[in-house]
Formats: structure tokens, sequence, C-alpha cells
């Protein structure tokens, strides 16, 4: 059992500004959060502060309504995985694995019982001989997981532990990850600058930006309802496109710098009227797959037809990426590949006004 | 803070390692270094608790090797015939059971003929002698034991030296540690050319130990090999001369001051310490 409270987390560093500012969060035993934003957000230092790591500056960190604060980081029953790899290269797989039971002091039976019950769910049990230089790269991180699994704590700490793998490595420890926690359902926060990941893997993502948290919630919440801008361009690839403009009185979405209207379906009308945004600065949001091309949806109400000049179309297989721009404003429309779309060809694409998100242009917040 | 300590200990506190050395003596450092001993029959328990949050308590010496392994690091000057080379360690929030079983690790990792030597509670040091354990190695063993003892440090991988005065490159190499940045691992020259910008008693000393004893001829040799970006052939038409006598100049040189000057970290610190001399 871990439920983990982190109220109003402060670090400071000396003579900088705040690292982490006001972090609150509640995570609930058996949760996979993951925290996830650009380098330098405060994820990683508000991972190592949980480890006690680093020192919290501010605020209460509690386990189980323990304050942890000041409770030496070898007695809060945490496991850390690292980056890279994090084995003793001078041992084989098993050492490496009971090492940390050894220096806990459990009995040799144990220690064995427990090394082997891991390398059984890794898959680890022939390279149990082995030394780190005679596994691959996903065998090695495979180890360093087992290490902390062996460690049967309260809590799992993962700091980017799939980012020196490659591509297609790293999707297959993603699954295993992902089976993993299933498993054994231990508490686990998970620090990652890939949103795939945060995507794939989390019960609850928590993104954060220059410190702050931006939005926390599940991820099909933070994908479909995002709190700001910074949230819907970070989470999804291609990226959210964003169009600035004004809604003007006739009810319609007028693009800067070009004489394109786009009509706003009525709730989102409504909504914007009534928080006073006629004639304000605004910026209208819509995902890459909610643009298609397909005639279809031209006899569809809330869909604008858009003639685009198709500047770049990049074939992925089952989809398209067509780039174009509303006056010079970029875009990027995520369509099936069936229709083969030509470089430099004009094409009629159809804008989703009802899957549309609207923000302030000044506070980048989500008018709701 | 010395200062105000002495007022307090008066004549049961020095600075004097013959006698701190003494078995009465609790000896503590503090974090620039400096090094003193109390006499133990001196300090209450809420004295003693006090020290701990100001300096580190050195390890106590029990065996006579590191008893002579201490003094040596401690002597003005102790030259070394052997070869050496030492690897330093920092470590947070250790406590003594800890200690000991990352001195057992330590011991299992490197070569037999390395010294072991826990200077303080946080602090210990490895003198290699032949057998070097590799940057790779030392950085994957840093990481392991940050995730197994929970606990923040760093790593200073000293010079390779062939022979000399170990007492004052320990010296040295402490102030290079103190001034690296935690959670590094980091080589010997590096940490040192950040140093030598940082202090102006480490420039003064390293300039007079690099540059100083290095005639004319040697220092116009530096001076023009990083100017050509380390490109010997072009060195060499600079300095009108052959371009096997430029070799032999930089192999003298390597075997004046131990340091790889066709290395980019070796130049670098070769360079700004003539540009600093």
């Amino acid at each position: 059992m871990a439920d983990i409270r982190l109220e109003h987390i402060d670090k400071i560093y000396s003579g900088s500004a705040k690292a982490v500012d006001d972090f609150n969060l509640h995570i609930q035993d058996k949760e996979f959060i993951v925290f996830v934003g650009p380098s330098g957000c405060g994820k990683s230092t508000t991972l190592r502060m949980i480890a006690g790591l680093e020192e919290i500056s501010g605020g209460d960190f509690i386990i189980d309504g323990k304050r942890m604060n000041d409770v030496a980081p070898k007695d809060r029953d945490i496991a850390m995985v690292f980056q890279n790899y994090a084995l003793y290269p001078h041992m084989n797989v098993f050492d490496n694995m009971a090492f940390g039971l050894k220096l806990r002091k459990f009995p040799k039976d144990e220690i064995k019982q427990r090394v082997d019950n891991a390398a059984r769910i890794l898959g680890l049990e022939e390279y149990l001989e082995r030394k780190p230089k005679a596994l691959s790269g996903g065998q090695r991180q495979r180890v360093a997981i087992g290490r902390a699994i062996v460690r049967d704590a309260k809590v799992f700490l993962m700091d980017e532990p799939l980012s020196n793998l490659d591509a297609k490595l790293r999707v297959q420890m993603r699954k295993e990850i992902i089976q993993l926690h299933k498993r054994l359902e231990t508490t686990t926060i998970y620090v990652t600058h890939d949103q795939t990941e945060a995507m794939t893997l989390a019960t609850r993502i928590v993104i954060m930006k220059a410190g702050l948290i931006q939005q926390v919630g599940s991820p099909k919440e933070v994908y479909d309802h995002p709190d700001n801008m910074f949230v819907a361009g970070f989470i999804g690839s291609p990226s959210m496109n964003f169009l600035t403009g004004k809604l003007a009185d006739d009810g319609l979405f007028h693009v800067t710098g070009t004489d394109e209207k786009f009509e706003v379906p009525e709730g989102k009308m409504k909504v914007l009227r009534e928080r006073g945004y006629t004639s304000k600065d605004l910026v209208l949001g819509i995902r890459p797959e909610d643009i298609h091309a397909e005639l279809i949806y031209q006899d569809t109400k809330t869909a604008h037809r858009f003639p685009a000049h198709i500047e770049v179309s990049e074939l992925m297989g089952a989809e398209s990426y067509l780039y174009s721009k509303v006056g010079d404003q970029a875009f990027t429309a995520r369509v099936d590949s069936r229709s083969h779309v030509e470089m430099g060809s004009n094409l009629d694409l159809f804008f989703d006004m009802t899957k549309a998100h609207f923000f302030d242009a000044a506070t980048e917040a989500t008018i709701r | 803070m010395l200062q105000q300590l002495t007022s307090l200990f008066k004549d049961q506190l020095s600075t004097d390692p013959t006698v701190y050395c003494m078995d009465n003596y609790s000896v503590y450092q503090l974090a620039d270094g400096l090094r003193f001993g109390i006499e133990s029959s001196a300090l209450t328990g809420r004295e003693l608790d006090l020290l701990n949050l100001i300096a580190e308590r050195v390890v106590t010496s029990i065996s006579t090797d590191l008893t002579y392994w201490r003094q040596r690091l401690e002597l003005p000057v102790a030259e070394e015939s052997e070869p050496f080379r030492m690897i330093h360690f920092l470590f947070d929030q250790l406590d003594e059971r800890i200690t000991e079983d990352l001195e057992n690790l330590l011991t299992s990792f490197f070569e037999a003929a390395s010294i072991f030597v826990p200077l303080t509670t946080n602090r210990l040091l490895v003198i290699e002698r032949d057998e070097l354990v590799s940057e790779h190695d030392l950085n994957d063993l840093f990481t392991a034991l940050q995730s197994d003892f929970l606990t923040n440090g760093k790593v200073l991988i000293g010079q390779r030296r062939s022979h000399g005065d170990i007492a004052t490159q320990f010296r040295l190499e402490q102030a290079a540690l103190r001034h690296l940045p935690l959670s590094r691992v980091e080589r010997f020259l590096p940490a040192v050319t950040r140093l030598a910008l940082l202090s102006q008693p480490v420039r003064d000393e390293l300039t007079s130990r690099f540059i100083g004893p290095l005639e004319p001829e040697s220092r116009e040799t530096i001076d023009a090999f990083c100017r050509a970006n380390l490109n010997v052939s072009l060195t060499a038409k600079h300095l009108f001369l052959h371009r096997n006598s430029l070799q032999y100049r930089l192999d003298r040189l390597t075997e004046q001051t131990e340091i790889d000057i066709r290395s980019f970290e070796g130049a670098a610190f070769l360079y700004t310490l003539l540009l600093l001399a």
C-alpha cells in the first residue's frame, strides 16, 4: 500500500528561480503516474525529491500519512530505476539483482527466491550468470528494472528508463512495463519527456512546464480536454494546430491576416459569447486528425471547407501528413493515405469544427 | 569557523596532524578541506551533534596501513616512487553502517592492488596502482550505487602519475572535487581547469607547477600547437620545424608535465594555464 501526497512542494536552488513551484498531487495506491514535460520543467527534480536524492525546499511529502521530508532515502521504502541501466559492471546479473537485498541483510534463501522470481517475470533466467557487458541494451534495462522489483518496495520511481534504447526496443519495453505494473500493482512514478510514453503507460499524466504543473488527468482527459495551449500542443503527435483570429459580430471566427472565416458550432459560440470573447483575440486549436480530406465531409454542416495548397505531403504508411497554411499560419492535417496527395497540389480540406478548441490569446487558457 | 572553535576549545583543539592523528582526538574536516582535531574527552554528546552539522567527521583509522596512508596524504610533501591514480568519492547522507557496505562494494570493484582509504564518513579515496578501471565502468558503478544506497554524490578520477608528490596531488584533487557539481563523475583535467579559473591560489600553484619549469621553447610549442587546432603539420610549419622535431618536443612536453597535449583536454588545460601565467 502506498498513498502518496505531495503538498505545496517547492525546490529552490540557491540564487536561482524555483525549479519546482507549489507542486500538489495525491497519488493513490497502485496508480501509474507519469511526469511529462520538456527539459528543465522540474519533473526529474520532483522525482529526486521523492527519492530523497534532492532536499525538499518547502511543503510536505507524505507516504501513508507519514511525513517523509526528513526520513533518510534508504528508509523511505522506495526503489529507483535510472536512465542509464545502473548495473555494477563487475557483478553478474544475479549479484546485480541481489545486491540491494544483501545490503538490507535479507537471508540468502529469500534473496535467491526473490531474484529467481524477478528473473522469471522479466525473462532473464538464462542470463543470471552473465556480466552486464555480455547483455544487450534491452536485457540490461530489464536487469535494472529487476533490481528494483526484488526490493518489493512500496513505490517504484523510474527516471526516463527507456530513453537510452533504440525506437523498436523502446516500444517493446513499454509494453513490458505495462504488463509488469498490471502484475505487481506497485505504485509507480515515471518521468519522461516523451508524450507517447506518457500516453501509453499512465493511469494519470502530470504535465509540467517551468516548475509548474499545467494539468493532471488521465491520458484521454488531457488529450481531449487540455487546460491550456501548452498541454494541447505538448500532448499529441503531430501537435495540435493553432490559428489566431477573432470572433466577429457575424458569429464567425476570422483568421488573422486573411479573409478566411470559420463557422463556429452553436454550443461553442454560446460559451465564447457568454465569456465575453466577441471581438477579442482568440486562438483556435484543432488536432491534425480532425482535418479531413475525404469528400464525404463536404456535406457535413459543422465541417469548414478550406481550399488548401499542399506544400509538403508525407506518406507515413496507413496515413499521410499534409502541410499547408491559412494565410501565413501553418497547419498539419493527418489524413487517410489511400488517396495519394502530390506535393504542390491544391485540395479541399475539411476542418471538423465540433472538435475545435478555443484559447484565450493572452493567458493561453482554454475557454470553457 | 575555526577561530570560533579554537576560542571555545583552546588547547584541546589542534590543527597539527602529528597531534590530532593520536587516538584520543576526534578529527573533523571543514568544507574548505581544513582538518582539525579536538580531544575526545572535551566533547559532550550535544557538541558532537553540533560538530557533525558543521563539519565532516574523519574516519578514525584502526589498521596500521590506514594510519600510514592517512598520515602520508597529510604530509606537506610525500614522494611516491610507484605509479598511482587516485579516485575520490564524496557522498551525501552516509551513515557508518552504509560506509562499511560501500567499502566492501568498492573493494570488490577495484583491482586487488588498490588501496582503500576512508577519509571522513562521507569521503572515500581509492589509490590505484598499475591496473586502472575505465571511466565507463566507474560511471556505471556510481549510478548503480546511487540507486542502491539512494544517496547523491560525486566522483573525481585523479591524474595518472608515474611517480611524484602524492600529498600535493591529493590536496589539489580534493579541492577540485569540492567544486564539482553533484551527481557527476569527472576526469582530472576538466575538473582542475575549472578550479584554476575559480581560485587564484590554485591558479598560482598550477602555473608554477606546470608552466613555471618549462623552457620558453616549450611554452612557444603549447601556444602554437593550440593556435593550429592541435594540427602537427600546421604547427611545424608555423614554428619552422621539421614535423619529427615537433613530435619530439610534444613527447618531451608530455614527459615533463605528465599531461598529454595531443588530447583536447590536455591542450585546453595547458593553454589555459599559459594564458593565466
